[in-house]
């Protein structure tokens, strides 16, 4: 059972990178990371894991606001438009479909400038909060 | 001129990301890159598993680690699909690489994360650009 955790308090995985929350846009999700030197590659520009991370957060949180539930990741796609350092990303992600226990979202990242850096789209398994996790 | 597999190897062995996540390198020769990484609570989700975005990136490192030990280049990721097949909470995972095609600038390669038991637990394929220098 998973109902003593609130569906809505931020993963140890989203502190430990940094990331913040900003209030929604329409029914976008918005989350932030300020870049930092641990978000860095091994050719010093940001991480494309940093992108991965925020897409799964973003797509995720939007799902759980539509349904109040968890949500747990199936599958993700991402496309990486942008591989350089920049000092801050914002990511967009919204969901596009409820069916079932099956939620997809899809999202988008730019960076301080407003150049779109990368785009993505995952499926989720819907977990209703006080509901039994079966994976 | 291409870099040696060592250069590779010492990029990686400094990439601040990987420190960050507590990713390790086990093995790194051409055709040959595994790495590990000891589950910690840092990169848990809500839920108590292992976040999707910790197995995302160990899949794309994985991926261009092995890429790069054969192709001796520099690449970036063009796109990633990862498949999560299962949580984890505790322990270890592995992960290896293989490359699908390659051409002189494009490369699909399949990245695979398994259990310390064997079982896997995510899939991925990524679309690379190699970089000439």
């Amino acid at each position: 059972m998973i109902n003593e955790r609130n569906y809505n308090s931020h993963s140890a995985f989203f502190n430990h990178l940094g990331i913040k929350r900003e209030p929604n846009e329409n029914k976008n999700v918005i989350i932030s990371l300020n870049m930092k030197e641990e978000h860095c590659n091994e050719s010093g520009v940001l991480s494309n894991g940093i992108y991965y991370t925020l897409l799964d957060i973003a797509l995720g949180t939007s799902i759980t606001e539509m349904k109040n539930c968890f949500t747990i990741t199936i599958n993700m796609h991402v496309q990486v438009y942008e591989n350089r350092y920049v000092e801050q990303l914002t990511c967009k992600g919204r969901s596009i479909n409820i069916t079932g226990n099956i939620g997809s979202g899809v999202g988008d990242i730019f960076d301080e400038n407003g150049n779109h850096c990368a785009s993505g789209s995952a499926t989720f398994k819907i977990i209703p909060a006080g509901g039994e996790r079966k994976y | 001129m291409p870099l040696t597999i060592d250069e590779i190897h010492k990029e990686f062995a400094h990439c601040p990301y990987l420190h960050h996540l507590g990713i390790e390198i086990v093995s790194f020769e051409e055709e040959n890159v595994r790495i590990k990484l000891n589950i910690k609570n840092e990169l848990l989700n809500t839920n108590g598993t292992l976040h999707g975005g910790v197995y995302a990136s160990i899949i794309d490192f994985v991926q261009s680690m092995h890429l790069r030990s054969v192709t001796k280049t520099r690449c970036v990721t063009m796109s990633l699909t990862v498949h999560f097949t299962a949580p984890v909470k505790t322990g270890y995972i592995y992960a290896e690489a293989h490359i699908i095609s390659k051409g002189h600038k494009t490369a699909f390669v399949d990245g695979v994360i398994k259990d310390e038991y064997g079982n896997v637990v995510s899939k991925g394929t990524g679309t690379f650009k190699l970089i000439h220098v």
